[in-house]
């Protein structure tokens, strides 16, 4: 792959990357130094990218194990279920926005793993391939995360806006 | 779109069966106005997504930032498959350079007295009839030196003049 390819065919795929990177380590600098990790990563191997079926989940793949190693420099303990109990929420700085604290703080009330494919899902527009390697399941499964947090988020803001509005 | 088709998509969506496209659909449906009452939720859960999307925005030009990065790369993987062969060529050359001055150096002919006849007295002979031969030129030019020596004796003569010169101002001085 010749760097123009290179420039053409694999960097566009940066934006969704450092955006999973953000969902998973929570701060802006860490994404930062993950995703230039990975371009390295993929630059180097950029004579072998055409023969991998997709180069978007080989980056994913390579993404998350070092989204992994940052989080274990980070935190003594080292557990790979580090990945799914984050609880970081790089939205709070738009809860003054009317009535999306609401749902804010909804969201904040799934359970870690639910928030983290939701978010991927529903914010980032990770295809379902993308959020089951990133954490580390089936696809099969994601879609059953993100039915059950979907239905859970809707229900208690129905809660939340229905408070004392009788309906027929 | 259809109400009833949006309906249809709501339900997919909350099954986790939509396609990003489908979701797409939807995000567009309920960012418009006028949107059904019963469906308010749904439309601030949308909202909310959209919001937090823009929040969450790189805060710098990832395109930028890769392509800086990745073309570094590549000046210095070319600046290093260039090196050696610099070194190389360099090499080459230095050795070519000294390996002629040697070689120039060694094969200079060394001079030497070598016969040019093989008998003795044909080599006087021819010796004799080269000097002869430039001896008669000589003598031929040197004749006309002869007119040189004339004109110096003419010299003598025009130094007597000089002479009373002198006398003429010897003469002068007396006077004064």
């Amino acid at each position: 792959m010749t760097k123009e390819e290179f420039q053409k065919e694999v960097i566009p795929l940066g934006d969704k990357m450092y955006r999973m990177a953000f969902r998973l380590l929570g701060n802006t600098e860490s994404a930062k130094d993950v995703l230039q990790e990975l371009f390295l990563k993929l630059w180097e191997k950029r004579s072998e990218l055409h023969k991998l079926s997709s180069i978007d989940a080989f980056a994913c793949t390579v993404l998350k194990n070092k989204c992994l190693d940052k989080l274990r420099l980070q935190k003594p303990v080292v557990d790979v279920e580090i990945l799914h109990s984050l609880g970081n929420n790089p939205e709070a700085a738009f809860d003054h926005i009317e009535g999306l604290s609401e749902i804010r703080k909804i969201m904040q009330k799934l359970p870690e793993r639910q928030r983290l494919i939701m978010q991927m899902r529903d914010i980032d527009g990770c295809t379902f391939e993308e959020i089951a390697l990133m954490t580390d399941t089936t696809e099969n499964n994601v879609r059953v995360q993100l039915c059950i947090a979907r239905k859970w988020v809707k229900e208690e803001l129905m809660k939340v806006y229905n408070y004392g509005i009788q309906r027929d | 779109m259809e109400y009833k088709e949006i309906e249809k998509l709501l339900n997919r969506y909350l099954e986790g069966e939509s396609t990003l496209e489908e979701e797409a659909l939807l995000k567009e449906y309920f960012s418009r106005p006028g949107i059904p009452v019963e469906h308010h939720e749904t439309q601030e859960m949308f909202r909310y997504f959209d919001v937090a999307k823009q929040h969450s925005a790189p805060p710098f030009d990832i395109t930028n930032e890769l392509n800086a990065v990745i073309e570094n790369e590549w000046k210095k993987e070319t600046v290093n498959r260039f090196r050696p062969f610099y070194a190389w060529i360099g090499s080459a050359a230095a050795v070519l350079v000294i390996s002629f001055g040697i070689f120039q150096y060694l094969s200079k002919p060394e001079p030497v007295i070598k016969d040019t006849y093989k008998d003795p007295k044909l080599a006087y002979l021819e010796t004799k009839q080269a000097l002869m031969k430039i001896s008669r030129v000589m003598n031929h030019n040197t004749a006309k030196l002869k007119y040189l020596s004339n004109m110096d004796a003419s010299f003598d003569q025009v130094q007597k003049v000089a002479k009373i010169d002198k006398i003429v101002n010897s003469v002068k001085n007396q006077e004064k």
